[in-house]
């Protein structure tokens, strides 16, 4: 990619990353959140991708829009049958 | 405390902090520079040692004692999460858990097809990782997820059927002892590479090279945004309008702070919180993939196709990136136990429901 084109697509990422995470702030359902969450984690490994460290973005990929969201609804599961 | 009076602190709080940070940015590389000096530090000291991944020589070596704070961190998260979760007397683990209940066709279709190409990439990523700057760690992450498609398109049995724990447990250990024999075979390695020290005096001189040439774009910048703008001129870094770049990579990992700190200021429930929390974190991790930036450069593993060099990407934050990552992955493992556990005593989430139960 040229560099005026990455610079735009890490622009765009980065807007997309503080939109994302205000979404996922200002959602109150945490089952919903689950899911804003688990876009923002893939959100952000693109932005990681962008930027040049593989790995980090694999590893966000993986821990941040997959483990994460999984743990958060299991949680929720198990509050749920508590009340 | 009510909840208008919290927003208010946390609005003070706000302010302060971001003044601070306005202040530390002032101070802080331009965007997408060539201006690495840990990086251009670390890696001849990883290549002295004869370590080809640079990032499990910052993680092992270089930072072994952070590291090893890291893993109390992770040692102690896991052993908390594993009290709170464990059943109380009056209470009995279910055993029988029933398929299906309400899934939807959609949620069982996606699972169905995207386990065997989860299962694939997992593989892929740990035959892959002797190339990968962390050793492909993530690989295992990606095998345990694709095994929980099944939980999620409701095959709670298959699931169970497919992951034999005792067998698991057993693997893991093994694997530690592995680890810790690679190890101590660290001299064997060492003696394997000849031309070793004439490398480390040739990417020493380059550091120096590159040190005094980051200098020179330093002073002439004189610091703040016209110092941004002056880096963004160094040959081989990007074009102009550097400087506004770092402004906003720098602002949205702020925003992601405040904004997560915001949310859990603002939260009513306990697990809202906790997914409020791992966003703030995420601010430090754009932070230091932004610090660690720079257009063009290679991974710092070095192969004989991609020889010893300092231009790579810097190999100390994306170390410490990953650790962040791993890090709040398991501290919010922790907290949404803790979350279980509240729910568990007072059948209740709302911290200030909570604490009004105190009195």
């Amino acid at each position: 990619m040229s560099p005026t084109g990455t610079n735009i697509a890490i622009l765009l990422a980065l807007t997309l990353v503080a939109l994302s995470a205000t979404t996922v702030v200002f959602t109150t359902d945490p089952a919903r959140q689950a899911v804003t969450l688990s876009a923002f984690g893939l959100i952000l490994s693109v932005l990681f991708f962008l930027l040049e460290p593989p790995d980090v973005s694999l590893a966000e990929l993986a821990v941040g829009a997959a483990v994460v969201p999984l743990m958060v609804m299991l949680a929720l599961r198990r509050t749920r049958r508590q009340r | 405390m009510s909840r208008r009076a919290r927003l208010v602190l946390f609005l003070v709080a706000a302010a302060g902090v971001s003044v601070l940070y306005a202040c530390a940015f002032f101070g802080m590389p331009a965007f997408g520079s060539s201006f690495h000096p840990y990086r251009d530090h670390a890696v001849p000291a990883a290549v002295a040692h004869a370590t080809p991944n640079v990032v499990s020589a910052v993680n092992y070596d270089q930072r072994a004692l952070d590291t090893l704070g890291e893993e109390t961190i992770l040692l102690g998260s896991v052993i908390g999460a594993a009290v709170l979760l464990r059943p109380s007397k009056e209470e009995r683990e279910a055993t029988t858990v029933r398929d299906g209940g309400r899934v939807l066709e959609a949620t069982a279709l996606v699972g169905y097809l995207l386990l065997p190409v989860t299962l694939l990439i997992g593989v892929d990523v740990v035959v892959h990782g002797h190339l990968t700057p962390d050793g492909g760690f993530q690989g295992g992450v990606v095998l345990g997820t694709a095994v929980h498609l099944l939980y999620l398109s409701g095959h709670y049995r298959a699931l169970e059927r497919v992951r034999p724990l005792p067998v698991l447990n057993a693997g893991e250990a093994l694997g530690y002892r592995r680890v810790r024999r690679t190890g101590h075979r660290r001299d064997h390695c060492r003696r394997r590479v000849p031309d070793q020290r004439s490398a480390v005096r040739h990417l020493r001189v380059a550091a120096v090279r590159r040190d005094g040439a980051g200098a020179q774009h330093r002073r002439r910048g004189g610091g703040g945004l016209g110092g941004d703008r002056a880096v963004g001129q160094v040959p081989g870094t990007g074009p102009a309008g550097a400087g506004a770049m770092s402004v906003y990579a720098y602002f949205v990992a702020a925003w992601l702070l405040v904004v997560g700190s915001l949310g859990i200021v603002r939260s009513a429930n306990l697990v809202h919180t906790v997914v409020c929390l791992s966003i703030a974190q995420a601010g430090t991790y754009v932070l230091l993939v932004a610090v660690g930036y720079q257009r063009g450069p290679a991974a710092p593993v070095f192969s004989s196709t991609n020889p010893p060099s300092t231009d790579v990407v810097d190999p100390l934050v994306q170390a410490m990136a990953l650790t962040d990552i791993v890090v709040s992955a398991t501290v919010t493992a922790l907290l949404l136990a803790l979350a279980i556990q509240i729910a568990k005593r007072h059948g209740m989430l709302d911290p200030d429901e909570l604490s009004s139960l105190k009195g």
